[in-house]
């Protein structure tokens, strides 16, 4: 052996010790947890549940078509306990790679959730870009154990309902793991986090013949979101409030914003296909001016009156309605957040960035400060297209 | 400047020529003058094999002078034979008188200017050398009280024909194929080559053998020192039989332990001729189709004929579809092991589902699976090369059969991989250079190997070393990477993507760039080597 074979046979011994942590896993030794929950039980334990996917039920072409999850749990004073114990339980491994949802039982969230993260970010099989839900007005384990239509996978789901609602109505939006940890850490505030609730009887969701009907009897629905303050749920929003949250924090994808038409009230829907939104913060005195500037297009989607919107006079109209409307929402939400006294609409950041000497002296006090902010909303908003149509029939009627 | 590998490279010695005396002696012997004598010896020494014919009759008026015309059945044209020796000899010079002439080669000169018709006909006085051409289907005339023979060209006998290729085939571009005659084979080459800088050189390489070598090159193109280190290394050959271009190229490369071919052979004669112009050097060896061509580098393998008769566009897609077939064959199996294995949060979480539910109630773990699979193919793909044709279709339908669906019907493999073993095997066929497939079909099971202990992390160092070692291979000193590796941009024209013929084109030095210009203006290259002609 020459020596320089013989340095690179060291190099390579050298690499060995040098890899990361993975293992030899065959994929039939594993039980794949597609959504887990963590729930408080009495003093100081956490229940751990995992809804483990039945990959021999739901896919290939031998599909039994037997209930595509089931849900294991685990109780321990720590959630790595909690996951070990689970073993007596199941008979694979329980892998967290591929995890969708990350649910928080409602009574845990009250209490706080800022132990809950650690496990998450320190162990290496979770992602942090798993999405985080609270179960409003229910444990976590009933929403895992809940079985679902269309998306036969609940975890998929709950993660679809998630999806598809923010983005097209933007009174929730997708909130991942990394989201929550940096919420946790803002100064006088927390994250917002959506709520996804139960409806119907709790047993007769745990049965497939849940699914074989065609209402469900037992459904989760996507409900709402929580605000936090110091890493413990404050109170939730929803509707219109939880809309004004999402306009300010710049979440709004597409959304339908309802306007009054001429005596008619609400008859006029707006899409909204784009939308943006910046904070900037001024400090006068003791009271911080938070000024709020959102820019908006959209078009009209759906006119349930005789309106001549081929007139620009009147979409002008249209447009200055469009921003009373947000502007509303925009106020009630932080009215409310304002009320719980916790920053979740990111001011504290705004008056950082425009006066940080300011903030130096203000940050001890922030929750004191952030209630009495004094916020200015200024809207402009853009009407596109009108549809495919211009002189609707309605318009026809009337003449 | 990288011929410095070159005498490195120079072979060992081999031990002893044990088996040299076995083979023809090298010195010069002269023949004998009387004729029965002579037939006598040739016959005793070819062992009174019956395929040596002798002709004997006489020839002039007078005296009467007494002939013998030697040759061997099968390997000699009988027509030809009749026609332009016997005929010659005996008809036509009934009436002639021949001079008379007591000195032997005397009477050597008169048959030669003036009674035989052959067109290539030599006067020799070597027992080695006539011998030799007496086994190559030359034949050898004898004069009662000469010394020395006349020998005539009139090679003939069964051959294959010149057909279209069998490996390298192509649906533009020219049919035809190397046979198994070293003759035509050269003329195929210099019928696309008019040119007078196309040079030819032979030898014979083998103590017993005595297989005809030739070496063909473009004077002025072709580095007169990979001439000389080629013809140098031919000639240093010692073995006892040389029976197809593979033995010449087992002993004439620079590396001989590594899974990757340092010298390229085709069948096709423009492939041959493309690489001339480039200034290759083609080894031709008779008995075989298989021409050499060298010294060569990795990006040759991906090349095809037809790459220079289609479109531009359609070439660089197609070079970059055999790029990723290379590495489809050699890494697709181990990545979907070690994705199974080490890396599930790579697989997309339904496909993950999907695989899982697979994977339920096989009994073989995926690393044994898959080499399962793959032995199986590979002895699918030897039966099919190996068995008659004639049971060709059942064998291979029962084996598709048998692979395929009733090894996933009985759960004994996944159906994912079966899709991943049969496009590893598809893709193993898209390289027009078949030997670079048969590295990356080897490379492929310790890859599995690797992937399976250590995942990615495990190809990875894999990959790092074959690059390692490609990288230090030389073929004629140039090396094998180049022009990825040394990188040159301006080398890169005909790598992964080739220019059009229109842009102004520099021919590509094999190791430097050489700023002349291909396209000169008479057609015919400069054999001056600093000559700039630049094309207007």
């Amino acid at each position: 052996m020459t020596l320089k074979t013989g340095f690179l046979m060291l190099m390579i011994l050298c690499m060995l010790p040098l890899a990361g942590c993975w293992n030899y896993r065959e994929m039939n030794e594993l039980a794949i947890a597609l959504a887990m929950g963590v729930d408080k039980l009495g003093e100081d334990e956490y229940r751990f549940s995992f809804q483990v996917v039945n990959a021999r039920d739901i896919s290939g072409i031998k599909a039994t078509g037997r209930i595509p999850v089931n849900v294991f749990s685990g109780k321990g004073r720590t959630l790595f306990e909690a996951l070990r114990k689970a073993s007596q339980k199941v008979p694979r491994r329980i892998n967290a790679q591929h995890m969708r949802v990350f649910i928080i039982g409602e009574e845990l969230a009250r209490e706080g959730i800022e132990e809950l993260f650690d496990f998450m970010e320190r162990d290496p099989e979770p992602r942090l870009t798993t999405r985080v839900i609270i179960a409003r007005d229910s444990d976590a384990e009933t929403i895992l154990k809940t079985v679902t239509a269309v998306e036969s996978i609940p975890a998929n789901a709950i993660l679809g309902k998630l999806k598809v609602s923010g983005r097209v109505l933007a009174e929730s939006y997708e909130v991942e793991m990394d989201d929550v940890i940096r919420g946790l850490l803002t100064k006088g505030g927390g994250p917002v986090i959506s709520g996804i609730r139960h409806v119907g009887k709790v047993k007769s969701g745990e049965k497939i013949s849940n699914v074989e009907q065609t209402e469900l009897q037992t459904d989760l629905f996507t409900s709402g979101m929580a605000l936090f303050k110091n890493g413990k749920l404050a109170g939730w929003v929803k509707g219109r409030q939880a809309r004004g949250i999402s306009w300010i924090n710049n979440k709004v994808k597409s959304t339908i914003v309802n306007l009054d038409c001429e005596t008619k009230k609400d008859a006029l829907a707006i899409e909204i296909l784009r939308s943006n939104t910046k904070i900037k913060g001024e400090v006068k005195g003791e009271r911080p001016l938070i000024r709020i500037q959102i820019e908006g297009i959209g078009v009209v989607g759906e006119a349930m009156c005789p309106v001549d919107i081929s007139k620009s006079a009147e979409i002008r109209k249209l447009e200055q309605l469009w921003n009373e409307e947000t502007a509303h929402d925009v106020m009630a939400a932080v009215k409310t957040a304002q009320k719980l006294k916790t920053d979740v609409l990111g001011f504290g950041a705004a008056v950082e960035r425009a006066n940080p000497k300011a903030w130096k002296k203000m940050e001890k006090d922030w929750d004191e400060i952030f209630p009495t902010c004094k916020v200015e909303v200024n809207v402009e908003s853009t009407i596109r297209r009108t549809g495919m149509i211009s002189k609707p029939f309605l318009l026809k009627e009337k003449k | 400047m990288f011929f410095g590998p070159l005498i490195r490279a120079k072979k060992k010695q081999k031990k002893k020529e044990i088996v040299h005396e076995l083979g023809f002696q090298e010195d010069k012997q002269p023949l004998e003058r009387d004729l029965d004598r002579m037939v006598d010896r040739i016959k005793q020494e070819l062992g009174n094999s019956p395929d040596v014919i002798v002709r004997t009759f006489q020839i002039g008026s007078s005296p009467l002078i007494q002939v013998a015309a030697i040759y061997i059945e099968g390997l000699t044209d009988i027509e030809k034979v009749n026609d332009f020796v016997t005929h010659s000899l005996l008809f036509e010079q009934k009436e002639n008188e021949l001079p008379q002439s007591n000195d032997p080669h005397c009477m050597f000169d008169v048959i030669l200017s003036r009674a035989l018709t052959v067109g290539d006909a030599k006067y020799l006085n070597d027992w080695n050398v006539m011998m030799h051409a007496l086994l190559s289907g030359d034949i050898a005339v004898f004069v009662d009280n000469c010394e020395g023979s006349i020998i005539g060209n009139l090679r003939g006998g069964e051959r294959r024909g010149v057909t279209a290729p069998e490996t390298e085939v192509n649906i533009r571009g020219p049919r035809d194929s190397f046979n198994e005659s070293i003759g035509t084979n050269v003329s195929l080459i210099r019928r696309r080559l008019k040119s007078p800088n196309l040079w030819l050189e032979s030898m014979r390489v083998g103590n017993i053998t005595q297989t005809d070598v030739s070496i063909m090159y473009l004077k002025g193109i072709a580095e007169d020192r990979l001439v000389e280190e080629v013809r140098r290394r031919l000639k240093d050959i010692r073995i006892d039989a040389i029976l197809e271009s593979g033995n010449i190229e087992d002993l004439i490369q620079d590396q001989t332990y590594t899974p990757f071919p340092t010298i390229y052979n085709s069948e096709r004669p423009d492939v041959v001729v493309g690489n001339l112009l480039e200034g290759r050097i083609a080894v031709l060896v008779d008995g075989t189709p298989n021409t050499l061509i060298l010294p060569t580098t990795f990006s040759q393998f991906f090349k095809a004929a037809e790459d220079y008769y289609q479109r531009v566009e359609f070439t660089v897609f197609m070079r970059l579809i055999r790029y990723f077939g290379f590495f489809v064959v050699m890494l697709l199996p181990s990545m979907y092991i070690a994705v199974t294995t080490h890396h599930h949060e790579m697989i997309p979480t339904l496909l993950a589902i999907n695989l899982l539910a697979q994977r339920e109630g096989v009994p073989f773990p995926v690393f044994f699976e898959a080499f399962l699979m793959e032995a199986a193919f590979e002895l699918m793909r030897e039966a099919g090369t190996r068995m008659p044709r004639a049971v060709g279709q059942a064998v291979s339908t029962v084996g598709a059969i048998v692979l395929g669906q009733a090894a996933v019907e009985a759960g004994i493999v996944t159906a994912m991989m079966v899709i991943v073993v049969s496009f590893t095997g598809i893709a193993s066929f898209t390289l027009p250079g078949f030997t670079l497939t048969t590295s990356a079909r080897l490379i492929r099971f310790p890859m599995m190997l690797a992937a399976s202990t250590f995942g990615f992390y495990g190809i990875f160092m894999c990959t790092i070393l074959i690059v390692a070692h490609l990288t230090s291979l030389r073929s004629f000193g140039i090396p094998y990477l180049s022009p990825f590796a040394p990188f040159g941009f301006k080398r890169q024209k005909d790598t992964l993507w080739r220019s059009p013929f229109k842009t102004p084109a520099t021919r590509p030095g094999l190791i430097g760039p050489r700023q002349e210009t291909s396209l000169q203006k008479d057609g015919v290259p400069s054999s001056d080597q600093n000559d700039q002609t630049s094309e207007g």
